[in-house]
């Protein structure tokens, strides 16, 4: 397509402009390094300090000083931008950060296994989170029966290690990919409807699934479930032994939690490669007009499919972790409640921004098992912070990053107003 | 059609009927492209230009009837769209269809996804070979933005929903020429354009042609129907009604007709409301 078009001088500028934020100097990076770590250490103290306060009321009022101080911050015009921007110029920096964060949590809370079985499970949801997210997220296909693919990986892997002794290495994959052609089977048919109707379809699919777990008994042991699933082992290690390193002991929920940390990284570099890839672009273009969508080459039906398959294999990886770490498997575990509990995680972290989704599935995990004393009020207060987000921040707490460019209209409107001037005199000649 | 052609032909369809219901919207059309043409479908609104259009790319079921594509002659009728692009046939929308949250320079690259591989376990693994791509489907992607000049470049980071009017009807051009299609259909490309645009437009639509490609359009603008096309065919009820160069087909009987009405104070054939509303239309 090289033909018809001539040299335009501009071109380089516009080039290197692409190439973002390259030359930047030694001691600027080192600068932007050093106030990063201040910062995630700042949000992780928050976070730890959050944790460690046992009384419900306290924590309530907790939260709403960290929200208005989050608010009062983010009232300053740019922090939350600058922030960003630093973390976008030094993306492998953070994720180093996070990561060891993260690792160091069993090690400060050695003292107490109920707050790391907590965050393992808020782990395990962060994975099926995550793997909404590239349904939702990334394709815009609303799925309201995910506990469908938790379940069928929680079912299989349970099952196979029960009945046939499989070891959980091979009924994690195995738990996941029978997820997946769950995620299959239902977006063949569903795939003709959109929008509202798709989450009605997935929402039938959900609650009939559920019902067939009650009552397809030589699958599921029905409403008796299936108990005492043995725990993983690696090499003879059993994840019910803690573990000790040189005389320094941590109970035995850190091998679960540091196995779905593993896991998680494992989605995210997942969810980060097909968001960048062509495929990414597509399942974008695919959201935003279909019709244009199809007229430029993109397969609707295998973008779907492959939409559909990847989020819920990641469900199935949660169900089997899940199955493994509790050691029983219920019918009530993969209700209604779970499904949206999942699809909230997504619509509160940001629909489409991987750490908004991490974020937004670890606190809906954490507060509401922290609010244990108001647990008649859970429905409650869930539906209540719900419309409450849907008012004040309709994209998510934390709205995918392309989108909030848009907003800058000043910077729009100028780039417009140039662009008019400098074409008028820049015609190309025909 | 028994004729042979004197060129090849880059589009030919037989008997080409679609109907909703029982409106015949487009009715035992046999038609023509050849290859590095522009043509141009005129008539009065609701003759079915449209509905040709997206017969061509499918989005509607045939009812009955043949499109052939290229001079291979490829039966296209039945293909699905995403088909029809892959063949090289690419379009734009009259009401603009841009992908308005993402920026213009991933506008154009989706434009381009008939030459980009969207391979499940290589966008995991990304290989060398598909790192070599995507830096070269950019490269590309800002080669087409610049036939433009820097109108689109400039704004290739932003968002498409922040482009003016006129940019986002280039920008669905842009896309069109980043498929690198053999054929090009415009759907109204100057629509709501000011004179000036439309002179703007109509030069790039001769810069596109004169790059090889085959454009047809669609257009009530008569000055770039007349400045552009080669050849003009006109549509009325679904039915080419005339065929020619631009003042062939302007003096026809039959299109003044399609247009005006009859001059008949008798006229028995076309409901009021109509003449009224083709009046307002051809001025």
């Amino acid at each position: 397509m090289g033909e018809g078009k001539q040299a335009v001088p501009e071109l380089d500028f516009f080039r290197s402009q692409l190439a973002r934020s390259g030359g930047r100097s030694l001691s600027e990076r080192i600068k932007d390094r050093g106030l990063l770590t201040v910062v995630f250490l700042a949000l992780f103290a928050l976070f730890l300090v959050g944790l460690a306060i046992e009384s419900a009321v306290l924590l309530v009022g907790y939260i709403a000083a960290v929200a208005f101080g989050a608010y009062v911050i983010g009232r300053f015009k740019g922090t939350g931008e600058r922030l960003q921007n630093m973390v976008q110029a030094d993306r492998g920096y953070t994720f180093l950060l996070v990561f060891l964060l993260a690792i160091s949590y069993p090690i400060i809370f050695s003292g107490d296994a109920y707050l790391i079985h907590i965050a393992t499970l808020a782990c395990i949801y962060v994975i099926m989170a995550l793997g909404l997210n590239i349904t939702l997220g990334f394709a815009g296909l609303l799925d309201v029966g995910f506990a469908v693919y938790f379940a069928a990986g929680a079912y299989t892997s349970a099952q196979l290690a029960v009945l046939f002794d499989v070891p959980f290495w091979i009924g994690l994959p195995l738990g996941g990919l029978v997820a997946a052609f769950f995620g299959f089977l239902i977006a063949w048919p569903a795939l003709r409807v959109q929008g509202h109707y798709l989450a009605m379809v997935t929402l039938g699919y959900g609650l009939i699934m559920n019902i067939l777990h009650r009552n397809l008994k030589f699958l599921t042991n029905g409403t008796d479930g299936v108990l005492n699933i043995p725990p993983p082992s690696i090499a003879g290690f059993d994840f019910l032994q803690p573990i000790s390193i040189f005389g320094f002991q941590l109970p035995f929920q850190a091998n679960f939690y540091y196995l779905s940390l593993a896991l998680i990284i494992v989605t995210i570099f997942v969810s980060y490669r097909l968001q960048n890839s062509n495929i990414g672009r597509c399942w974008e273009a695919m959201r935003e007009d279909d019709i244009a969508g199809k007229c430029f080459g993109i397969n609707l039906t295998r973008m779907k499919l492959m939409a559909f398959s990847t989020g819920a294999f990641f469900g199935g990886i949660g169900g089997a972790v899940f199955a493994h770490m509790i050691g029983f498997v219920h019918p009530d575990n993969f209700m209604l409640l779970t499904s949206i509990t999942i699809l909230a995680m997504v619509l509160i972290g940001g629909m489409g921004n991987i750490w908004g989704v991490v974020i937004g599935a670890v606190l809906l995990i954490l507060i509401p098992e922290r609010l244990r004393e108001f647990e008649n009020l859970r429905m409650l207060l869930f539906g209540a912070s719900m419309a409450l987000i849907m008012i004040y921040r309709p994209q998510g707490l934390f709205p995918s990053a392309r989108k909030r460019r848009g907003v800058d209209q000043k910077k729009m409107e100028q780039l417009i107003e140039n662009s008019g001037k400098s074409g008028a005199h820049a015609r190309p000649v025909a | 059609m028994t004729e042979t052609p004197t060129t090849a032909q880059m589009l030919s369809t037989e008997g080409l009927c679609k109907s909703f219901g029982g409106l015949r919207a487009v009715h035992n059309l046999n038609f023509h492209v050849d290859d590095g043409e522009i043509v141009a479908i005129i008539g009065p609104n609701g003759s079915g230009k449209t509905t040709f259009f997206n017969l061509i790319m499918q989005l509607y079921d045939v009812t009955s009837g043949s499109i052939y594509l290229g001079p291979e002659r490829r039966e296209i009728v039945g293909l699905p769209t995403h088909r029809i692009n892959a063949l090289g046939i690419s379009r734009t929308f009259q009401t603009l269809r841009l992908f308005t949250n993402l920026t213009v320079l991933e506008n154009v690259l989706v434009g381009m996804n008939r030459h980009l591989s969207t391979n499940y376990w290589s966008a995991l693994v990304r290989p060398e070979s598909l790192r070599l791509e995507e830096k070269e489907a950019e490269e590309r992607a800002l080669d087409t933005l610049s036939f433009f000049g820097e109108r689109l470049l400039s704004m290739c980071n932003e968002p498409a929903h922040s482009l003016s009017y006129a940019n986002r009807r280039r920008l669905e051009i842009a896309r069109v020429l980043a498929s690198d299609p053999k054929l090009i259909l415009l759907d109204e490309p100057v629509a709501g354009m000011n004179p000036t645009e439309t002179r703007e437009v109509m030069s790039d639509i001769e810069r596109i042609n004169e790059s090889g490609y085959t454009v047809l359009l669609i257009e009530h603008d008569m000055t770039l129907v007349r400045g552009v096309a080669g050849r003009v065919v006109a549509f009325d009820h679904g039915q080419k009604i005339a065929e020619g160069s631009f003042d062939h087909v302007c003096s026809d009987p039959e299109v003044i007709e399609a247009y005006l009405g009859r001059q008949s104070n008798h006229a028995k054939k076309r409901p009021r409301t109509a003449r009224k509303r083709s009046r307002r239309r051809s001025s």
